[in-house]
């Protein structure tokens, strides 16, 4: 019995460090899912030949989970609310902020793209996107070496966790 | 119910003060928003709400109107108005941006003129007689502001583009140039209204060169275009007529002879480019003044 519960704690441990490692590798691809969405944005708008509603529901449908799914309810939103575009992006983001792998930092950054989003001309928006995709490449080159830095780390430091609890409970 | 297509712009407390009224009163012509003051509907008996059109209701507006995508509509913004479903067209005044001197573009929009396009078919049935005299004549529209020229000229187009089978009005091949989508009321190049069925349609194009496009490669048989009035307009004109198209215009004034007082005008009048010259009043009655058509040069 009481190896049981020593080898439940050990198991516990290691999914605890192998969530908590995969968190950081989440981070990154997010990241990576808002910059490509923010790129097709910038590039619809460079166009000009799709309503912020229509592209949005065009990313939404192009990009990968969990970032889909701000982009369809943004979508969503947008044909029936009569606030600005940031202020319904703002909102989309907080409530998605629960489902996110992102530090407070990149969703600041994220919210950001949506500051005077569909009020401006196309250079003002192209270059406000552009600055905000500069400062996501940051966040992304941060994201990817915390990564590299505390992955592995995690995993270990709660294997010897579990180990160390194991033992004293023994 | 020509305002069904306007009411999802409007923002709720505007769609509720406005939308009693658009129902009873079906002649009612313009919506007129202006930030901070009543709204204002204007028609042959006009309105003065006592509903406020507030801050709020400017921003909703701006936000449904442009789809939030003010990037799409740069162009638009830039002549002062923008077509919305059902050829609808909004007026806009705000803050002008200037870049080397001329208009750019539109900022802090605060001022809207909701003109309610309504297409009365066989409203022209009166002029055909002179207009489809053996043939269709080349003929300008005079009248002021208000006094449905734009509407004569839509269904002149749809006369002719679908023809009157008990008239013994064949079909013919009509090009529209309509610089101000008012006149078909495109939505992203399709026609809200009725515009005939041999009818091909040129949106939001500068009139003297869309009439010369259509010409090239459209092979119009009748061609309509609004309000003329510049110089290069008269060159295209008289492109057009010596290609053997009937074209039908507009322009503004009160009298022809108020609209003779235009340089451009009367030189065309002096050409003798039009066949026909037809004044309409406010009261929408017409006078048809024939002239036999001697193209000059």
């Amino acid at each position: 019995m009481k190896w049981a519960g020593a080898l439940f704690i050990i198991a516990a441990s290691l999914f605890i460090g192998w969530h908590k490692s995969k968190s950081y590798g989440e981070r990154v691809r997010q990241i990576r899912q808002f910059e490509t969405a923010l790129l097709m944005l910038e590039s619809s708008i460079a166009y000009g030949a799709e309503s912020m509603e229509t592209a949005s529901r065009s990313i939404s449908e192009a990009i990968e989970k969990p970032a889909n799914a701000a982009f369809a309810q943004f979508a969503a939103a947008l044909s029936v609310s009569e606030k600005s575009a940031g202020d319904i992006w703002s909102a989309v983001l907080k409530k998605q902020a629960g489902g996110l792998a992102l530090k407070k930092r990149d969703l600041q950054i994220v919210e950001q793209a949506g500051c005077m989003l569909g009020t401006v001309t196309q250079t003002a928006e192209a270059r406000k996107l552009q600055l905000v995709l500069k400062q996501l490449e940051k966040q992304r080159e941060e994201a990817a070496m915390e990564e590299k830095r505390l992955s592995g780390m995690t995993r270990s430091v709660s294997l010897l966790f579990g180990l160390m609890t194991a033992i004293l409970l023994l | 119910m020509p305002y069904k297509t306007i009411i999802p712009y409007l923002p709720e407390s505007t769609l509720q003060a406005v939308s009693p009224l658009l129902k009873s009163d079906p002649a009612i012509e313009e919506i007129r928003l202006r930030t901070g003051q009543c709204i204002e509907l204007s028609g042959p008996k006009p309105y003065v709400l006592s509903t406020c059109f507030s801050e709020h209701d400017r921003a909703a507006f701006v936000h449904k109107i442009t789809k939030h995508s003010v990037y799409r509509l740069e162009e638009q913004l830039k002549r002062g108005y923008l077509t919305i479903e059902g050829g609808h067209r909004i007026g806009l005044a705000g803050q002008a941006v200037l870049k080397e001197g001329s208009v750019s573009s539109m900022t802090n929009l605060s001022f809207f003129n909701i003109r309610i396009a309504r297409q009365k078919k066989g409203a022209a049935i009166p002029l055909l007689a002179s207009l489809c005299e053996g043939g269709w004549k080349s003929a300008l529209l005079v009248g002021p502001p208000r006094s449905g020229k734009t509407t004569l000229l839509r269904d002149i187009a749809r006369i002719a583009g679908t023809g009157i089978e008990n008239r013994q009005i064949k079909p013919v091949k009509t090009c529209i140039v309509d610089e101000r989508s008012e006149i078909a009321g495109c939505l992203s190049g399709v026609p809200q209204l009725d515009v005939g069925v041999r009818t091909d349609v040129l949106d939001a194009c500068p009139k003297s060169e869309g009439m010369m496009m259509m010409i090239r490669s459209m092979s119009p048989e009748v061609l309509i275009v609004d309000e003329i009035g510049r110089p290069e307009d008269a060159q295209a004109l008289s492109e057009a007529l010596h290609a053997g198209i009937a074209v039908i215009a507009t322009v503004h004034a009160r009298s022809l002879q108020e609209a003779l007082r235009r340089p451009v005008i009367r030189q065309i009048k002096e050409s003798g480019m039009f066949d026909r010259y037809i004044e309409v009043s406010r009261e929408h009655s017409f006078t048809v003044l024939k002239q036999e058509r001697h193209v000059v040069g």
